[in-house]
């Protein structure tokens, strides 16, 4: 292969640009979309998995969760505070919440009617019943509701990851002077308000709150991470706060009863932060390639829509077609919807937000 | 290949060892508890699923720094920093227990063991193409896999891959994916000893090998930075006497009868300044 040849499926290397984020959004999101379709097939009477089967076989012997359970989840997290941490140095704390949310909570309220067609249609009973659709739930799941009000059930139960994230923005943004100057501070302060936080809220009052606790120090690693390769806290001191961390989401199953039950939540984490802090710099072919661009850019869609549609397509197809056929169309529905999505709603509601936004900016500045 | 490489997983790596068989193992085989390994079990090791105190995955780390540092060529410099520790090291489990001192052999020998092992294997890396050699290697295990593992030999069949794996890393002439092919077959040479060695299935190796792998390419890349730092350089340059002090003079040390918390850290004091002697002899050489 020529150069020229060779330019035109790879992007060249881009000051600053982590390529290798690219690669690990697209890992994250299809280790997640695998595991709702491994553990729909698995759930289901009479079904065969031979590719599920070999792959929990082989992932057993490493003792993580079945079906890839937890890895993309926390990989997602891990990237998230990563990648925000180093937007935080370049914008002001309003603008910053401001772009972190129109990023996130529009298109999130475009998905929920999506999911919500679904559920009434009841085609995804493994994701919420036929009897959460109701507008009540629909409104509430605008503002992550469902994990708060006693009996309500989510539509799009996936979204409670989001919540962990919108909380890391919110105190991002309220720590940005401290994180300009001292680095080292909002991790220190976070470290400390999760753990008295676990200490003070039972268990069984307040589980919005345990969940956000329990997962919030998955996001904070990823900050860590962050400030360490931008040179503004050194290695010795993001090695004590990435422990600190680290211990607290060991302390999240420690002392939890319903929570993290069960192995492999930690050394699933342990195994997806060595890779991140090893992936996140890659920048060969395949991490500048055009075909890891564009899943990357569709990632967010992915985790919005698979759950829904895939389930959705899955639970329609299977008793007509059988489930090889099913599970085939299921990812070809997947693919198209979230292409659709991607192209109609997310990428045109998040580019006249954020051009909105400059155009205040600018008459501001 | 670079001789001087992988300082830092060598030193992280000895680092374990020294927690593990002189404070755990130690205080484990005597019925004796310590608070701090306790905390350190319950916090760290059940979670992470990762077992003997972190002792194997420090034998790890230092296998895969051994197998990275193999050079082409029958290096000769090399074999005398492995022999002359491993030989010291043999006199003294042989004499310390003459005189009432108790040792550690197992399983620090298997790493002195599988270094001299593969020193010869620089001479063959020279002349064959770089994947035939790991290839060839990991094939033996496999035989010895099919063939029955004797008793006794379930642990090197364990480290050995690891060597191995840390000999495809440090050879610049394999590209990225090779390597990945050899990763995913030394998971899968772990996977089977797993099934079909009695006994190993318990200790999760696969887990703590894949653990060692991901550290050990952390730690590469950080050896420009922290790997240059006196501390990191020296336990590097001095693990492999480390490692045969902590399961003798250590042992011997600990079995004084002390309490562990006076014991462990007299211990730990004599093996550290006993790894010394070697390079204080070069120095007075050389001022003389």
């Amino acid at each position: 292969m020529t150069a020229t040849e060779e330019n035109a499926v790879a992007a060249p290397v881009r000051a600053g640009y982590l390529h290798g984020l690219d690669v690990l959004r697209v890992v994250a999101s299809v280790s997640i979309a695998y595991h709702h379709l491994a553990a729909w097939i698995h759930g289901g009477r009479d079904n065969t998995f031979p590719f599920g089967d070999a792959l929990n076989a082989a992932t057993s012997t490493l003792h993580l969760r079945g079906e890839l359970s937890f890895v993309g989840v926390a990989m997602m997290l891990l990237i998230s505070g990563l990648v925000v941490t180093r937007v935080a140095f370049r914008e002001r704390p309003v603008e910053f919440l401001t772009r972190r949310a129109v990023r996130v909570l529009p298109v999130m309220w475009v998905a929920l009617p999506i999911s919500f067609a679904f559920v009434v249609a009841g085609l995804t009973p493994s994701m919420a019943p036929q009897s959460a659709a109701t507008v009540s739930n629909l409104l509430l799941d605008t503002w992550f509701g469902t994990y708060i009000v006693p009996g309500a059930t989510s539509i799009l139960p996936i979204t409670w990851s989001l919540m962990v994230q919108l909380v890391f923005y919110a105190f991002t943004a309220l720590m940005i002077l401290p994180l300009r100057r001292w680095p080292w501070l909002p991790p220190a302060v976070a470290a400390a308000a999760i753990s008295i936080t676990m200490s003070l809220v039972p268990e069984a009052a307040a589980a919005p709150t345990r969940t956000i606790v329990a997962f919030l120090p998955i996001v904070f690693i990823g900050q860590i991470i962050a400030l360490v390769r931008l040179g503004r806290v050194r290695l010795g001191v993001g090695l004590l706060l990435g422990a600190a961390h680290f211990l607290l989401f060991i302390r999240a199953e420690l002392v939890a009863v319903s929570m993290l039950s069960g192995d492999g939540y930690q050394n699933a984490l342990l195994i997806d932060i060595l890779v991140v802090i090893l992936g996140m710099d890659a920048s060969g072919r395949i991490a500048r390639s055009r075909w890891i661009a564009v899943l990357a850019k569709r990632t967010y869609s992915v985790y919005l829509l698979h759950m829904p549609i895939m389930f959705g397509v899955l639970g329609w197809l299977k008793p007509l077609v059988g489930l090889p056929l099913a599970v085939l169309g299921a990812l070809l529905a997947t693919a198209l919807g979230v292409e659709l999505f991607h192209r109609y709603v997310e990428k045109p509601t998040t580019t006249t937000l954020r051009r909105l936004l400059d155009r205040e900016r600018h008459s501001t500045g | 290949m670079r001789e001087g490489s992988a300082v830092l997983a060598r030193a992280f790596g000895i680092c374990l060892v020294v927690y593990s068989y002189l404070g755990g193992l130690w205080l484990d085989r005597h019925g004796q508890r310590f608070g701090l390994v306790d905390v350190v079990r319950e916090w760290l090791d059940r979670p992470l699923g990762i077992g003997e105190d972190f002792g194997v995955l420090g034998l790890m780390l230092l296998l895969l720094a051994s197998g990275h540092a193999v050079r082409p060529g029958l290096d000769v410099p090399r074999l005398v920093r492995i022999a002359v520790p491993a030989g010291v090291g043999a006199v003294l489990a042989v004499v310390l227990p003459l005189f009432g001192g108790e040792v550690l052999v197992e399983p620090l020998v298997w790493v002195v063991a599988i270094e001299l092992v593969l020193w010869p294997v620089g001479a063959l890396v020279a002349r064959t193409p770089a994947w035939l050699v790991p290839l060839v290697l990991l094939l033996l295990v496999g035989v010895f896999l099919l063939v029955g593992v004797p008793p006794g030999f379930a642990m090197p069949v364990v480290l050995f891959p690891l060597a191995v794996l840390g000999l495809v890393f440090g050879d610049d002439r394999l590209p990225g994916w090779a390597s990945v092919l050899f990763g995913l077959s030394v998971w899968g040479l772990l996977a089977w000893t797993e099934a079909v060695v009695p006994g190993v299935a318990q200790w999760w190796y696969p887990l703590t090998a894949l653990v060692a792998v991901l550290v050990f390419l952390v730690t590469l890349r950080a050896d420009d930075t922290v790997g240059t730092r006196p501390a990191v350089h020296w336990l590097a340059r001095r693990s492999r006497w480390l490692l045969v002090l902590t399961g003798t003079l250590g042992w011997t040390v600990l079995g004084f009868g002390l309490p562990f918390p006076v014991g462990f850290p007299l211990a730990l004091a004599v093996v550290l300044l006993v790894a010394e002697l070697p390079r204080l002899r070069r120095t007075s050489e050389v001022s003389a």
